[in-house]
């Protein structure tokens, strides 16, 4: 797939992940490339672009075994940016596969 | 490769970031690794599905630039508005001001004129004349012409000094709006 075009469809994603339960970065990967493959490593630069747009917050909490992590949670910005981004995506892929389909049936 | 090699590698990649933003972006890869291993996976295996530093360095300052353009805008903005400056004040000096002073003067000489027609009036009126009715009657008829004449420019000169005050505004607001370089905005 499309790099440019994947990067901005994994910032909806992210948004939906952590809408769904606080997680901090390792967890989030993981959740995120059991559905998209990406390079994880392209994650922290989008979580950190999210956080200094308020779109997400940042805190830190300890866990059971190992050292306290950075959860990231979603904000109320985030949450209308995000219904944004599913309403663009809806529009978008809709008209993608009307498009394909009328290719494909004429 | 390592956890430590990959976040060597990586805070090389990252040398032109402020200290505290690169020890901020480590500290998240850091993490990663710690709770990748805690699972019991590969550092190797983990560095591999990160992908390579260099990228993820490239991604960070890409968006470390787009954040600063703003700061940086404020800076070029800084030197722009003096040199707008200058040369606003070269042209406004040499172009604008003689123009200017001149259209100040037929204004001024205008009022002047409309203040004589008034005196006029006035003297016309009371210019004492022994002779008859009807020289009486032609000085106050003259006067009337005359402050007729009068209050009518005093009327039009009004309306073009308002003119003239919101064309010089206009002219002060562009000058001012290309001092802050917001001319193309």
């Amino acid at each position: 797939m499309n790099p440019q075009f994947k990067k901005g469809i994994l910032e909806l994603c992210v948004l939906v992940i952590v809408k769904q339960k606080d997680q901090y970065g390792y967890e989030l990967a993981q959740n995120l490339t059991e559905k998209i493959a990406i390079a994880e490593g392209s994650l922290y630069p989008l979580l950190r672009r999210l956080t200094k747009e308020d779109y997400l917050q940042t805190y830190m909490a300890k866990s059971t075994e190992g050292p306290p992590r950075k959860y990231y949670r979603l904000t109320d910005e985030g949450e209308r940016y995000m219904e944004t981004l599913i309403h663009d995506w809806n529009i978008f892929q809709e008209s993608v596969n009307h498009l394909i389909k009328e290719v494909y049936e004429s | 490769m390592t956890h430590t090699e990959y976040l060597n590698h990586l805070e090389k990649h990252l040398h032109q970031l402020p200290e505290q933003e690169k020890q901020e972006v480590l500290a998240d890869y850091q993490e990663h690794f710690e709770m990748g291993m805690l699972e019991g996976r590969e550092a190797s295996e983990i560095a591999k599905d990160l992908g390579h530093p260099r990228d993820i360095a490239k991604e960070v300052y890409l968006q470390f630039r787009i954040e600063n353009a703003e700061t940086n805008k404020s800076i070029t903005n800084l030197s722009q508005a003096i040199l707008s400056t200058m040369s606003l004040g070269l042209f406004n000096l040499i172009i604008v001001l003689g123009p200017a002073i001149a259209l100040l003067g037929i204004y001024i000489s205008l009022w002047a004129a409309v203040f004589s027609l008034y005196v006029g009036a006035i003297g016309v009126f009371f210019v004492t004349s022994s002779s008859g009715v009807q020289l009486i009657l032609l000085q106050l008829f003259s006067a009337m012409v005359l402050a007729g004449l009068g209050i009518m420019l005093t009327i039009g000169l009004i309306k073009l000094g308002n003119m003239l005050y919101q064309l010089f505004m206009k002219y002060v607001k562009w000058n001012v709006k290309i001092v802050k370089g917001e001319n193309y905005v």
